[in-house]
């Protein structure tokens, strides 16, 4: 049936409406300037940045001292030696990255927001490892979960490298800050 | 409608304390359609981003000055038309030149109802600047010929003959279609 053009536009405006519009990256462009113009403008945002960090450290030593007494009851080598060597490994330059990073002594630092989200992610990798222990002790030897386990430890060392890295940076911003106030 | 007042009301009076969940709510309720109206005004993809984007973020910014009078979609579909015609204004089109298209009083201006509004919408985006403005203020978004005069500087006369050649250049466009259906 025909019709007035103006009255076909009118009855049919909603049908009109037929492209998607790109809702990530619309939302993420709208999301990212109201929280920016939301921060408080009396408030020091790096004492939250501060307090976050505080409780992530302190909750990353408690939960990493908590996962190795959990890989004392479970390696690796219990499935067979070579995973168990990489495993070693792996442990080992943890344990130094970790020593490095020294991690207990971030919570000091002030004014930083990096480190918070790399502390945090430390903390994810750790939970993601422990549930893949739990799922190779419930469902015995699957190369995948592994492969999980191993990618963890890689990620982990990589993060720590980060934190030492950004650790660094503020010590020698430090520095120069009082080599020109000296 | 009751319903849906009460629910777009609650999600206002959260975004008025910020709560980033109720924006989200309320952006993928609106997105879609002021994404269409921004596209038949702009007829490209960036510009449309660009201006919903801002729109929202005007609107999330100033959701204060909402009183709730009037409906929270044909707020925010005011600010996005509003934006189209500023950056339309910048890239200086001038909505009161004489076109040189000769418009042809009483000629039959019917379509098929059956036609698909995909290509209604396509067809519209491919109008000429002045044309496509005008057709979408009037017919689509339901502005008077007094209000579009005031909006774009122009008397109410240009308006109506610059509507009427817009009509012309859609059938024009359509009448492919047409003859198809």
């Amino acid at each position: 049936m025909k019709i007035d053009l103006e009255k076909y536009l009118r009855t049919k405006r909603q049908e009109l409406d037929v492209e998607e519009p790109d809702d990530v990256l619309l939302w993420e462009g709208i999301r990212k300037e109201i929280i920016t113009e939301k921060k408080p403008s009396g408030f020091n945002v790096w004492k939250i940045a501060a307090i976050f960090l505080a409780v992530f450290t302190v909750s990353y030593i408690l939960f990493n001292e908590f996962r190795m007494e959990k890989e004392r009851e479970f390696t690796l080598s219990q499935i067979n030696e070579s995973l168990g060597t990489r495993e070693k490994a792996y442990q080992e330059m943890v344990k130094l990255k970790m020593q490095d990073a020294n991690i207990q002594e971030l919570s000091g630092i002030p004014e930083n927001d990096i480190l918070p989200v790399l502390v945090n992610e430390l903390y994810v990798l750790d939970t993601i490892y422990q549930d893949a222990i739990n799922d190779l002790k419930q469902h015995g030897y699957m190369e995948q979960i592994v492969e999980i386990i191993f990618d963890t430890y890689e990620k982990r060392i990589r993060i720590l490298e980060k934190i030492i890295m950004e650790t660094q940076k503020i010590e020698k911003y430090e520095k120069d800050i009082q080599e020109v106030s000296l | 409608m009751g319903g849906q007042n009460e629910l777009h009301k609650e999600l206002i009076d959260r975004c008025k304390v910020g709560d980033i969940k109720a924006q989200y709510s309320l952006y993928k309720l609106f997105s879609k359609n002021l994404y269409n109206i921004a596209m038949r005004f702009m007829n490209n993809k960036m510009d449309a981003d660009e201006i919903v984007q801002d729109s929202f973020i005007t609107a999330f910014k100033k959701i204060e000055d909402f009183e709730g009078k009037g409906a929270f979609g044909q707020w925010l579909k005011r600010i996005v038309i509003n934006n189209c015609i500023s950056v339309l204004r910048k890239r200086k089109i001038h909505f009161d030149d004489i076109d040189t298209i000769q418009v042809v009083a009483d000629e039959v201006e019917e379509i098929n109802d059956k036609i698909d509004p995909g290509i209604v919408h396509r067809a519209i985006r491919e109008l000429p600047d002045r044309a496509r403005t005008i057709l979408n203020l009037y017919a689509l978004e339901g502005y008077k010929h007094r209000e579009i005069s005031e909006i774009l500087g122009i008397t109410e006369s240009t308006s109506k003959t610059q509507y009427k050649r817009a009509k012309q250049i859609l059938l024009d466009k359509l009448k492919n279609v047409i003859h198809e259906n």
